[in-house]
């Protein structure tokens, strides 16, 4: 656990709040476009850290169920012609049962033959998407996906960009409850006690198998959710946005941010999606001829060093520091 | 009352070609304590992992409570109240001594992420009163909130038995829980397995601790090579001439000693040594030494830590206190490769052969430690064909079957080329673990013959082995070890007598737990 | 369909097959040896690649780029198992697993920050019109592939059962402790596993450039189905790799002309999950049992 007391955890998150209050209002496009996608990242990432950090189950198949999540949404809704909010729940359904047909054979898979399985899983998804043109548009994506309704509170008139940092933050911090609730009940104990010993676990009269594929589907919903709100917010989605590395960086997420931790899902999407923006800005003003996605030498040479550094993540490195004395140092050590 | 309250019906499993546990049967009755014992490799816990649904057997029945559960899943049973503990500690280690408790507490209440979410950590409540009812009837109860990788060994063995006792158990497995454990727990198991039963619980009780299954057993079970060859009450079984047999092997005839010159300079020297295996403290101070030229034998029980002491001096387990000199010159901390390199070669238990090489290339490679990776890309240097001759002089029937995988060789066979790899290497020293392993007393008394040819040839050799009176007959001098300790050192016709008594059997041992038995205050201990 | 047209798909998928064969063969090598997966194997088949294509661009020898190529890419195996396996070596075979995708992602970075998005070219390895097999045709470049291919497992076999170093391999695949034992290093061992598969895969890397171009990305599937074929023959035996890896490709080429070509990547991944849920042995480990 973190080396914080309950008052300073309060009082860091009434600054993320107020954080979520203020930036949308002072910030620019660019700024506010980084708000909503950062909020999605903490949902996706809640979901993956619970499977990933306390079941020791890795899954690259996040960035597939968002993917999953935003065409099901967009597809309903614009080939359909669904209601947003029926629309929305379609999406959902559809997710939670891919990830219920997709966990219950895989999940018998062990160590890196999961975390396979779930990545060829992800490529078939990216080719369906790919594929079905008449659904999903092909390569050249879906456009006209349903925005939000603009609302205006009193003298306030939201603009659209506003209204999506709002509720992107709202289902982050939502899905970060959730995750606490989680991890601090009896489920979180199973989910770490099956990532010491499945045999132990099962010998405590624990159904592993059950257990893992209903985290795995609510992994999935999250990943899902976040995609659906991505989906609204851009209005238009092409396969490229879901490939694998978006999967890797769901992952990279979730290892930055460390495991154990309320802070963890939160402080890794924050952290890669900064890191990531700012490696962009300096190629593209170092380098302006370079085009492509760069900044993923950085996502692999961050990934390394936190496994090598500190597998706990980021936030147990931080709980170590602490203000007061240091202890003493270990000659040699 | 008909139906007891575990009944395994002629069961067996293999591996393989492995027969792991053949046409078992045994009955357990409520309030009953059953002991299994057998050498090792007998396939006692394989026999749990049949009954605790861990693993299914190829034929057989399992019925527990009246009901066939063969094939249940391991979480179902727990849930019936079939608890079981592990060999090699399976805890929790994310999680606090009370957490590992708190998930048995549950009686097979599956979590539920709706549940969880509504109720958060109060879903816990009415499972922590259980969980630290279990903790208290252990002793554990005053470290609750340690973190469970903070416990002791001993600690960690209780804690395993709490998790046992949460899920309320009718039905308890316990796998080897005294091993590793100090004099003092020991008593505390006896005492809390005693109280077990008075509460009516049937207990089955795997260990390689012969006295202490001999005190706390109201029967004991005897498995060799998946068989069982015993069954009945434990001073009938100390006693039985096919038990000890088992244990002992058969008698040989004893060689001539070497002429008993122990003086330093010492080949090998073994100083203070503590390993520990995982979390258990296996080696407590072991002190030997080996003189040039002979060949030491290192007997006892079960469990003693016989293949550790080997396995370190080798350099495969990494000494946490103590010393190893060969030829006087310290070699603690290096790694296997640096040793086989300095001409100390390990025969390791089970052989360890390379199933998948043929006979020829694994002989080839036991020269690997004199030539590395420099040694030719195309024939064999000269040397290694020299040495590769006298082995297959040594072992007529290798020479024959050459090309053959090694793993498709008979067991005999396979000690041999696993004795001759070791040769390739042309070693100062030549450690020798459970030669005897798994092989018929025919074939026991051939690769002992070999032994002695080898020590003949001014060869040290150190023997570990179960098979206590062969190796008395060929040693020069014998170390007898318990509980990771020296208990007595001699040369081998003054130490016979007592090869009953190392291995915790005969009538010298059925008397010495009657009386511990009278001592021990029943079930009182039990909070 | 036409009994011909299927022939000739068989016969243009069999060189793709080829190239997934070497890349399979370098994941059963390195999983033998170490139990790892390498997530980054596909990488050193594009560093070949594009070095190749660099090289030759800059008006070197055809054959010599090749070489030069080869060698850059078993370079860089070796690097990425001293810097990103090595130090974690103790750790889960899962945490070396994300080790090899950091490595994979960084070394695909790299690539782009060098050479950029542009697909390159690379000359086939000898000009001329497809050679005709009776009714069916194939491409030169094909042929030199599967040249190579067989090429490779005579070295490949030669070197396992001939040499001391590839018989200390196979030991330490076998057992690991018990070559410790006889002095072999699990380190220098894992090392050189890392080095010939690297050397596979950039021998993979240059043959496949002139039939597919040179891009940064092209490691990633090229890695991808490489496992798939490893997995389908069993991920332990070495024929069993260069089958599927053979098997993988045909499909791959049939699939696409009966159905549609988008959808081979999806044929290849969706005979991966079939292959892990259903016979997580391999499909010809069967064959194998029934033919001995």
């Amino acid at each position: 656990m973190m080396g914080m007391s309950g008052r300073w955890q309060a009082l860091a998150l009434a600054a993320v709040v107020a954080a979520v209050v203020v930036v949308p209002w002072a910030g620019t496009g660019y700024v506010r476009s980084l708000v909503v996608l950062s909020g999605l990242a903490v949902v996706a990432v809640a979901g993956l850290a619970l499977l990933v950090g306390f079941a020791g189950q890795l899954s690259l198949a996040q960035g597939a169920f968002y993917g999953l999540g935003a065409y099901g949404f967009a597809v309903l809704a614009v080939r359909f012609g669904w209601p947003a909010p029926l629309a929305l729940l379609g999406a959902l359904a559809g997710v939670g049962l891919a990830g219920w047909l997709v966990g219950l054979p895989m999940l018998r898979l062990r160590g890196h033959f999961l975390a396979l399985g779930t990545l060829a899983f992800a490529v078939i998804v990216t080719v369906l998407l790919l594929e079905l043109g008449p659904l999903t548009g092909g390569p050249s994506g879906l456009a006209g996906v349903p925005s939000l309704r603009r609302v205006t509170i009193g003298p306030l008139a939201l603009s659209g960009e506003i209204q999506y940092c709002y509720v992107a933050w709202a289902l982050a911090l939502a899905s970060l409850w959730l995750y606490q609730r989680l991890i601090r009940s009896e489920v979180g104990l199973a989910l770490q006690a099956m990532s010491s010993s499945e045999v132990g676990t099962a010998a405590m009269g624990i159904d592993v198998g059950r257990l893992k594929l209903s985290v795995f589907v609510a992994a999935a919903l999250l990943g899902g959710l976040a995609g659906a709100v991505y989906a609204s917010y851009l209005s238009f989605i092409s396969p490229a946005a879901f490939d694998i590395m978006l999967s890797v960086q769901l992952v990279v997420m979730v290892m930055v941010g460390g495991t154990a931790t309320f802070w963890g899902p939160l402080l890794g999407a924050l952290v890669v999606t900064g890191l990531v923006e700012v490696l962009r800005g300096v190629v593209a003003a170092v380098l302006p001829n370079v085009r492509g996605p760069v900044e993923i030498i950085a996502l692999g040479l961050v990934l390394g060093l936190i496994m090598v550094w500190e597998p706990g993540g980021l936030v147990a490195r931080l709980g170590q520091w602490r203000p007061g004395p240091r202890p003493a140092e270990v000659p040699g050590g | 009352m008909a139906e007891p309250l575990l009944r395994l019906d002629r069961l067996s499993r293999r591996f393989g070609g492995v027969h792991a546990v053949q046409d078992v049967s045994l009955t357990l009755d409520p309030g009953e304590v059953l002991g299994i014992i057998g050498p090792n490799g007998a396939g006692k816990t394989t026999l749990f992992n049949l009954i605790s649904g861990l693993d299914r057997p190829d034929s057989g029945r399992v019925y527990y409570r009246g009901q066939d559960v063969t094939g249940r899943p391991a979480h179902w049973l727990a849930a019936q109240g079939m608890a079981r503990t592990f060999q090699n500690l399976h805890l929790f280690d994310r999680l606090t001594v009370l957490e590992n408790v708190l998930i048995p507490a549950q009686r097979g209440r599956q979590p539920s992420l709706l549940r969880a979410i509504i109720s958060g950590r109060s879903g816990l409540g009415p499972a922590r009163v259980a969980a630290e009812q279990a903790l208290a009837a252990v002793g554990l109860a005053a470290l609750a909130d340690r973190p469970a990788r903070a416990l002791s060994f001993g600690q960690g063995r209780l804690l395993e038995l709490a998790r046992a006792l949460a899920l309320e158990p009718r039905l308890i497995l316990l796998d080897e829980p005294a091993s590793g454990l100090s004099p003092a727990e020991r008593q505390q198991l006896s005492a809390i397995v005693r109280g077990l039963r008075d509460r009516g619980l049937g207990v089955l009780l795997i260990e390689h601790d012969i006295p202490t299954v001999l005190g706390v057993a109201d029967r004991v079970a005897v498995l060799n090579f998946g068989e069982k060859i015993a069954d009945g009450a434990p001073a009938a079984v100390a006693t039985d001439p096919k038990v000890l047999e088992a244990y002992l092997g058969g008698e040989l005839a004893p060689a001539a000693p070497a002429g008993g010159r122990r003086e330093p300079p010492w080949a090998l020297e073994v100083r203070e040594l503590h390993v520990r295996r995982g979390a258990v403290p296996a080696l407590q101070g072991v002190s030997l030494t080996v003189a040039a030229g002979e060949l030491l034998a290192v007997v006892g029980p079960n469990g003693a830590g016989k293949s550790t002491l080997l396995g370190a001096i080798a350099g495969l387990f990494p000494a946490h206190r103590g010393e190893v000199r060969l030829q006087g010159e310290v070699i603690t901390g290096r790694s296997p490769e640096a040793l086989a390199r300095g001409g100390l070669s390990l025969v390791p238990e089970r052989r360890q052969l390379f199933a998948g090489l043929t006979v020829r290339e694994n002989l080839v490679l036991g020269a690997y430690p004199r030539y590395g990776l420099n040694g030719a890309w195309g024939g064999l240097p000269a040397p290694v064909g020299e040495r590769l001759e006298r082995v297959l002089a040594l072992f007529p029937r290798l020479r024959e079957r050459q090309a053959q995988h090694a793993g498709t060789l008979s067991g005999g066979e396979q000690q041999m080329l696993a004795i001759g790899r070791a040769l390739m290497n042309a070693p100062r020293v030549l450690l020798l673990d459970e030669p005897s392993l798994g092989l018929a007393p025919r074939l026991v008394a051939e690769i002992f013959q070999t032994l002695r040819a080898l020590r003949t040839q001014g060869m040290t050799i150190v023997l570990v082995e179960q098979n206590v009176r062969a190796a008395l007959a060929v040693a020069d001098y014998v170390y007898w070890l318990e509980r990771g300790r020296v208990q007595r050192a001699g040369p081998p016709a003054a130490e016979a007598a007592l090869a009953e008594q190392a291995v915790g059997l005969g009538a010298a041992a059925a008397a010495r737990w009657k009386a511990d038995m009278a001592d021990t205050p029943g079930h009182s201990l039990l909070h | 369909m036409q009994l011909e047209t299927l022939l000739q798909l068989a016969l243009s998928g069999l060189a793709m097959g080829g190239i997934y064969a070497f890349i399979a063969v370098g994941f059963v090598t390195i999983h033998a040896v170490t139990g790892f997966i390498n997530f980054a194997q596909g990488e050193f088949a594009m560093v070949a690649a594009l070095v190749t294509a660099s090289l030759v661009g800059a008006g070197v020898p055809l054959a010599l780029a090749v070489g030069v190529a080869v060698a850059c890419a078993t370079l860089v195996g070796v690097a990425t198992e001293r810097l990103a396996v090595h130090p974690v070596r103790h750790a889960s075979p899962l945490v070396v697993l994300v080790m090899t995708v950091a490595a994979s992602t960084a070394l695909r970075g790299i690539a782009l920050l060098v050479w950029g998005t542009t697909p390159y070219s690379v000359p086939a390895f000898s000009a001329g019109p497809p050679v005709a097999l009776g009714a069916a045709v194939i491409a030169r470049q094909d042929l030199w592939v599967l040249g190579l291919t067989a090429a490779a497992m005579v070295g490949l076999y030669l070197f396992f059962e001939r040499t001391i170093p590839g018989t200390a391999m196979r030991a330490c695949a076998d057992n690991p402790m018990a070559s410790r034992l006889m002095g072999i290093s699990p380190g220098t061992m894992s090392l050189l596993a890392f080095g010939i598969s690297a050397l596979l895969a950039g021998l993979a890397g240059a043959a496949v450039a002139p039939i597919t171009l040179a891009t940064y990305e092209m490691g990633l599937m090229l890695g991808l189905k490489g496992f798939v074929a490893a997995v389908i023959g069993g991920l332990r035996s070495t024929p069993g790799a260069v089958l599927g890896g053979l098997f993988l490709g045909v499909l791959e080429s049939v699939g696409a002309g009966l159905i549609s070509s988008g959808y081979k990547d999806a044929l290849a991944f969706s005979v991966l999950l079939a292959v892990l849920v259903f016979r997580p042995q391999g499909l010809l480990a069967g064959l194998r049992q029934r033919a001995a």
